[in-house]
């Protein structure tokens, strides 16, 4: 085994470290830090994100605007993420924990300003064949005109309300207060 | 026999050796490409940039991976972004200097502009102008200066005395529309 072999050997194991990183660490390096920046006091809540922390969490949400989030935790149930905005421009991104995006949604689209977004565990092919049957499923997904599904018991559902107006902050601020984020407990 | 056994310590070090030097050089190599890879020129418009977020590129894990190291979540699927750290000559934006944006921007429902540290950072809210605040041109151009100094119309403040980047957000971008994005000038440097 000369050194050939061994330069081979060292090339792949490069490759292969290169690789796991990439793929498996920003994912969970996000996990970790995100859980210090979100700091909700638990899951399953609304949260207004001050300015210091949409800063950090999310960066690209620059400007005067508002940011209400749900933490989300599915591993007892769906959450039920429910917000009355105001009638301007607003988007919706639901992320899943390691930071991929899964949904969207804005104004244009909802059509509407009183919003509620079910957000559920989307369950592999064993997981249904093992257990409870799609119909109860369905029975707990009420009244909710959008339906989330998730690869990750945990995710990030974020509403962005950009402010056309500073004096419209405290309105704006005491209708996003009332919305609600909470486990949909099963029948 | 007693030699090969004695060569065992040497055989063992040299593996280990390899492995590690090859796990190193893996990880530099990926926590360089994180910070990088992802990045693309704008096609069409010198200077300008964007992360490479498409699920059907290549380079999506990297540009996600950029954001996610961080603690941060990427933009969304809503938000294209733009930026670029040089004027139109390709000399560093700086602080010190009085820059000045002109130009349209790709229609879009929402925008912003900022001045940002290399780390992406918008130090104040001065640094960010969005399109509620914005008053433009009669032919719907916008015209922006970034100086550390007050200035007249649209103004921002660029981080301190230093290099710095100009990010341009834009919200619902209307599907297919052209990408003319403004130019950079400096002065006063």
């Amino acid at each position: 085994m000369g050194i050939p072999f061994w330069s081979v050997t060292g090339l792949l194991t490069a490759i292969a470290a290169h690789l796991a990183y990439v793929l498996i660490a920003p994912g969970f390096l996000f996990s970790t830090q995100s859980r210090l920046v979100a700091a909700t006091e638990a899951t399953n809540a609304i949260d207004i994100l001050t300015d210091e922390r949409r800063n950090q969490l999310l960066p690209t949400l620059r400007g005067d605007g508002i940011a209400v989030m749900c933490n989300a935790d599915l591993a007892k149930g769906n959450v039920r993420f429910e917000v009355d905005l105001p009638e301007t421009y607003w988007s919706l991104a639901v992320f899943s924990r390691s930071g991929k995006q899964v949904y969207q949604l804005n104004d244009a689209q909802a059509e509407t300003t009183s919003v509620a977004v079910e957000l559920r565990y989307a369950k592999s092919i064993i997981e249904r064949v093992l257990g409870a049957s799609e119909d109860e499923e369905e029975l707990i997904i009420q009244d909710a005109a959008w339906t989330v599904d998730l690869p990750e018991r945990q995710a990030f559902a974020v509403f962005w309300v950009p402010l056309t107006d500073p004096l419209l902050r405290e309105p704006t601020l005491a209708t996003l207060k009332k919305g609600k984020c909470s486990l949909k407990q099963r029948a | 026999m007693l030699k090969l056994f004695n060569r065992i310590p040497q055989i063992i070090g040299v593996r280990f050796g390899v492995i590690i030097v090859g796990t190193l050089l893996g990880f530099a190599s990926a926590t360089f490409a994180l910070s990088r890879a992802g990045l693309s020129d704008v096609q069409g418009q010198a200077g300008w940039q964007e992360w490479n977020l498409s699920a059907e590129t290549s380079l999506q894990p990297y540009s996600l991976g950029r954001f996610l190291v961080d603690g941060q979540l990427p933009p969304s699927n809503a938000q294209q972004e733009y930026f670029r750290a040089t004027d139109k000559d390709g000399k560093t934006l700086r602080g010190e200097c009085l820059a000045r944006l002109k130009g349209k921007l790709p229609p879009a429902r929402w925008w912003t502009i900022a001045a940002v540290t290399r780390s992406g950072q918008a130090v104040s809210s001065q640094s960010v102008i969005t399109a509620a605040q914005a008053v433009l041109e009669g032919d719907g151009s916008l015209d922006l200066s970034i100086s550390s100094s007050p200035s007249s119309g649209n103004w921002i403040v660029p981080p301190d005395s230093g290099g710095y980047s100009l990010v341009v957000t834009l919200n619902e971008m209307t599907e297919g529309a052209a990408i003319p994005l403004p130019t950079i000038t400096q002065e006063g440097c």
